[in-house]
């Protein structure tokens, strides 16, 4: 179905995690932009649970072995099929041997590449996700190499192609729709902006470390990754040292060890650790986080539970109406 | 269609030419107990059929028709530089910009080569079925 042409360093399958294992040791993995999967899947009228390929490192390109509709998510990298640009956010048909280059991104940090049908590989443990520690589910456990061939499962092809469909048709990316964060201090433009929950510790840190938290902005170092990324800035104080048993954490928790510099664990993060937690960035803006790049910059916005649940009712209404607005394209051109 | 008028062979090919540029597949007219229906079949919609039948051949230049309603986006909302500048030169099929419907964005496509005149429609525009968006001219003319 595809080649991969690339050295294609940290590409992975992903689909929207592996829930309900966390208890035995299991992280969740799954893509770390949600959204942009999502409504990849949409866009090619797709099963949600599909997989895709979630693809960090740039340029990343592939041959198609087969004609076959893909689309384009996530980060905007300026794509190619064959000689023609590939618009962000855009479903398109390939045909046999085009080859797809996705170049460095313009903005954001993540772009996924899904086909029609979904990338078939196994279930493991209730997902097609790949588990990189545990080197299972995905593509083989691992991340892809040059020369991989991956399949998408078969599915009649209700939807065929016409003419006059041969540019696509694409939506608008969430960030268009559901706007940036205000933030207080004004935030740079650059700077992704996500909510966050006072967690366990939060209350065991000095006031001048809680101050600097929410006002000033935090550097993702190189060290970031889907495991979680390290931040850089200010040093942030315990009132006394805060020691620990290992307990369950979640993708979004901010954890601060020793050093006072706060690491964000993400999808790929063990489900247990011991360092001290003072905040979660909310499930909803995980995806923001997913497209900030290293050498960017965060900042914290403070929120309650109440409006971290609104902003997961926000996300969902959003979801629904462009499965419904694709639905309606798609369906007047049967 | 005036009143009394028979309808002429002509006027039915204008309508079925609207409909095919519009992407509509089939249009009822009716009133007072007739309905006249026009079907499309084995239509080409959009694609090459969105060139104004109404463009004159004379001055050779070719009107891009809107073959959805829509808002005019020049550039990808995620982008700040148009897909195309007046004096582009752009092969049948280039994206030349948007009509958005909500967050849906359908691609206003070259219905043949040639080179971007200019937009006839201001960006952020609603446009409705047919509006002619671009004027492009034919590549050897400039």
């Amino acid at each position: 179905m595809i080649e991969v042409l690339s050295n294609a360093a940290l590409a992975t399958i992903q689909d929207q995690g592996r829930q309900g294992y966390l208890r035995y040791g299991v992280g969740t993995s799954g893509a770390m932009d949600r959204v942009a999967l999502a409504v990849g899947n949409l866009l090619l009228g797709n099963p949600d649970d599909a997989a895709g390929i979630e693809i960090p490192l740039f340029p990343f390109r592939v041959r198609f072995t087969e004609d076959v509709a893909f689309a384009l998510t996530g980060a905007d990298c300026s794509a190619r099929l064959g000689e023609r640009p590939v618009l962000p956010w855009w479903t398109l048909q390939a045909k046999k041997d085009d080859v797809l280059t996705i170049g460095v991104p313009a903005s954001g940090a993540r772009c996924y590449l899904l086909l029609k049908g979904g990338v078939d590989v196994p279930i493991v443990l209730g997902s097609r996700s790949t588990q990189l520690r545990g080197e299972f589910g995905g593509f083989l456990g691992r991340q892809l190499q040059k020369g991989d061939v991956i399949q998408a499962a078969t599915v009649e092809s209700a939807y065929s192609e016409k003419e006059g469909d041969a540019a696509g048709f694409g939506v608008t990316p969430p960030s268009w729709t559901l706007g940036g964060l205000e933030t207080s201090p004004v935030a740079d433009p650059a700077d992704t902006v996500v909510r966050v929950l006072a967690a366990a510790e939060y209350e065991a840190y000095e006031q001048d470390s809680i101050e600097a938290f929410w006002r000033e902005s935090w550097k993702v170092t190189p060290q970031s990754d889907r495991y979680g990324y390290r931040l850089g800035g200010p040093v942030l104080n315990s009132k006394r040292p805060v020691e620990m048993r290992s307990h369950g954490i979640v993708p979004g928790v901010i954890q601060v060890p020793p050093s006072g510099q706060p690491i964000i664990q993400l999808r790929d993060a063990q489900p247990s650790g011991g360092y001290p937690k003072i905040g979660t960035v909310i499930e909803a803006d995980l995806w923001r986080l997913a497209q900030a790049r290293i050498g960017s910059k965060l900042r914290f916005v403070q929120t309650n539970y109440e409006e971290a649940v609104d902003a997961l009712d926000e996300l969902d209404r959003y979801m629904t109406k462009l499965r419904h607005l694709v639905g309606l394209h798609r369906g007047d051109r049967p | 269609m005036t009143q009394g008028n028979e309808l002429q062979i002509s006027e039915l090919k204008q309508i079925t030419g609207w409909l095919e540029t519009a992407g509509i597949g089939f249009i009822e007219i009716g009133g007072k107990g007739t309905v006249v229906r026009l079907t499309l079949e084995g239509q080409t919609l959009g694609g090459k059929s969105a060139v104004n039948p109404q463009a004159a051949p004379s001055v050779q230049e070719t009107q891009v028709i809107a073959v959805s309603p829509g808002v005019l986006l020049t550039c990808h909302p995620m982008r700040s530089t148009p897909f195309v500048e007046p004096g582009a030169a752009v092969r049948q099929g280039d994206v030349l910009g948007l009509l958005r419907i909500a967050q849906l964005c359908l691609p206003v496509v070259a219905p043949c080569d040639g080179v971007v005149v200019k937009w006839l429609v201001e960006p952020g525009a609603t446009v409705g079925y047919g509006t002619a968006l671009m004027t492009l001219a034919p590549v050897r003319h400039l």
